[in-house]
């Protein structure tokens, strides 16, 4: 028997009229409605697996308590400054990827999310967002929540490095995190993801959190092509490690390293290695395939 | 071979790497052949995974234009999960390594525990460089994990289906009351702007079945019915796209199976060879020829 806990899902139509709702509300400047009204009313748009696992109220009232407490913290439900959302979203994440339960393919669907989103925690995602950013209930890699979950499962270093377990989680800028888990080509593969991070990580320090912006996109766009001529995912740690250094150096060229480090460990740079990939176009299924 | 996009070195064709056919189904079961879609999966059943490959190494060391004795391949076998153009995450399963000694038939078994999957179950299997040859041409391979080979397939589990163009039939009135579209035929639920965004997950085309003998044409893939819904959905997505500031720039690096990849591939369909800024033009100045030959790229029968 499988040990899956079953959470609730909330399906494409629910989730349309949940946003309709909120849209409502926030034209009107009404009140949210309780949590209870909530599962009432788009009740006709949740559903479970009919099998497979058991059902678990328990999980879902234990991520609604935790993340309530963890907003709390960080100033929920007065509004917060960009520095306590920060906050919060690391402490989210952590809570999220450590959680037993939650290392569990429920956790891959989008609509058990926007469940999440939309029924059980809608003021967390309205306080931390708004009621007009769609995309943050909605399940997705921009879902409030999903993407705290996946950031948290990927960074996590493992209890095995102690005091540095969160150190990527907690070193990326937000911009650093969208350009790895906003790219299913380097979020589906771990180790590449984390190879990424430690290359963000390592270059911002060699020259400055913020100059890593534009950098950041060049090195995953050029990461990327890389990876679809040479599984990177093939290749050792370390010959990883070498091959994410090597294209930030290339995508840093001519940046200055912060005053503090200049003269310490100056990294080579390297010639360009990159082939244009030429795609074709591909088309969508036909409609027909229902 | 899968690429959809030309590689810089020497690759393997088909006749070259001789894959067996895949067999699927409950762990310890009878296997049956694949199918698009396995019914009656759960979480709490395992499931099993067979193939074979084979590879004519002489052949291979002629093709890739490396010493035979230099050659080294490694075969992987990638089992990923979740929905989207890429499975959600991927994992490695097994790895083989050959070479002109080795044993060239590869039997490949994989189980993967139900309660690792969500949704599909996705598997690659490709053939790498899994050593860099010391010799060999200009324009042979020669890093480790270069991409030579690969073929991937994809079964649906539980509510199936989801890979597919994102469509549902519904009523309009109970669906979207109040709406101003509740007596349209159909509708896009989109918003322009995301377009490195996935496909799937971006875009669903609702159909009203308050309008019963569109739906029923729908249900039944009439070509004509499906023509003209397809050129709308084409018509709404290029035009946004070509609205878009730096449309360009952001359509250049929508990867494969995005929002922005599909519209590319649309554009490349409906007109050939023609680039970006001709297409605005037209778009422009001629909006009848523009929206006409969108439309005519949508004839169902010519996508795949």
């Amino acid at each position: 028997m499988s040990n899956v806990r079953l959470i609730p899902r909330l399906n494409d139509v629910g989730v349309t009229r949940c946003l309709d709702d909120l849209d409502q509300l926030d034209e009107e400047h009404s009140e949210l409605m309780d949590l209870e009204r909530r599962r009432s009313e788009y009740e006709a748009w949740i559903w479970c697996a009919a099998s497979g696992g058991s059902l678990s109220p328990e999980l879902v009232d234990e991520i609604r308590v935790q993340l309530i407490a963890i907003a709390g913290q960080h100033g929920f439900p007065t509004p917060a400054s960009d520095r306590q959302k920060a906050g919060f979203d690391v402490a989210a994440a952590k809570w999220l990827a450590s959680h037993q339960q939650m290392h569990s393919p429920e956790f891959l669907r989008d609509d058990t999310w926007a469940f999440l989103s939309c029924i059980v925690l809608q003021e967390i995602v309205v306080w931390r967002y708004s009621a007009r950013q769609h995309g943050r209930f909605a399940g997705g890699v921009r879902n409030t929540f999903q993407r705290l979950w996946i950031r948290g499962r990927t960074l996590d270093l493992g209890e095995a490095a102690r005091e540095e377990r969160w150190h990527l989680l907690e070193s990326l800028s937000e911009d650093a995190m969208v350009q790895i888990f906003e790219r299913a080509s380097i979020a589906s593969h771990p180790q590449l993801a984390r190879a990424i991070a430690q290359g963000w990580v390592d270059t911002a320090e060699r020259i400055g959190r913020g100059r890593m912006e534009d950098i950041m996109r060049r090195a995953t766009k050029l990461l990327r092509l890389r990876n679809q001529i040479v599984d990177l995912t093939f290749l050792s740690p370390e010959n990883l490690r070498e091959e994410v250094e090597r294209v930030f150096a290339r995508s840093s060229e001519g940046i200055a390293e912060r005053e503090d480090r200049v003269g310490s460990g100056q990294k080579t740079t390297v010639a360009s290695w990159i082939s244009r990939a030429i795609r074709r176009p591909k088309n969508v299924a036909a409609l027909s395939g229902q | 071979m899968t690429a959809t996009f030309a590689l810089p070195f020497l690759t393997l064709p088909n006749e070259v790497v001789t894959l067996g056919p895949w067999i699927v189904g409950q762990a310890g079961a009878p296997l049956l052949p694949i199918k698009p879609m396995l019914d009656g999966w759960d979480y709490a059943t395992d499931l099993e995974l067979q193939s074979s490959l084979s590879i004519d190494m002489r052949a291979a060391s002629e093709v890739l234009a490396i010493p035979e004795q230099e050659l080294k391949l490694a075969v992987t076998l990638n089992v990923g999960t979740g929905r989207g153009r890429f499975p959600r995450t991927t994992k490695r399963i097994s790895s083989y390594i050959l070479d002109a000694e080795a044993e060239q038939l590869i039997e490949m078994r994989a189980i993967i525990p139900g309660n690792m999957l969500s949704g599909r179950v996705h598997a690659r299997i490709e053939v790498l460089l899994a050593a860099a040859p010391a010799s060999g041409s200009i324009l042979s391979p020669n890093c480790v994990g270069s991409r030579l080979w690969s073929e991937e397939i994809s079964v649906e589990l539980e509510d199936g289906g989801e890979n597919r163009f994102p469509i549902e039939v519904v009523s309009f009135t109970e669906t979207f009351p109040n709406h101003g579209h509740m007596t349209a035929p159909w509708y896009l639920a989109w918003k322009p702007g995301g377009l490195a965004a996935d496909f799937g997950g971006s875009i669903r085309l609702y159909v009203n079945s308050d309008h019963r003998e569109l739906a029923q044409r729908v249900v039944d893939g009439d070509d004509v019915t499906l023509q003209a819904i397809l050129g709308d959905v084409m018509v709404q997505m290029i035009t946004a796209a070509l609205d878009t500031n730096d449309s360009a720039e952001q359509l250049r690096e929508c990867e494969e199976g995005s929002v922005g990849a599909q519209i590319s591939a649309w554009m490349e369909l409906a007109f050939p060879r023609r680039g970006l800024s001709e297409i605005q033009n037209m778009q422009r100045n001629l909006p009848g020829h523009f929206h006409a030959g969108i439309h005519a790229a949508a004839e169902v029968g010519d996508l795949e």
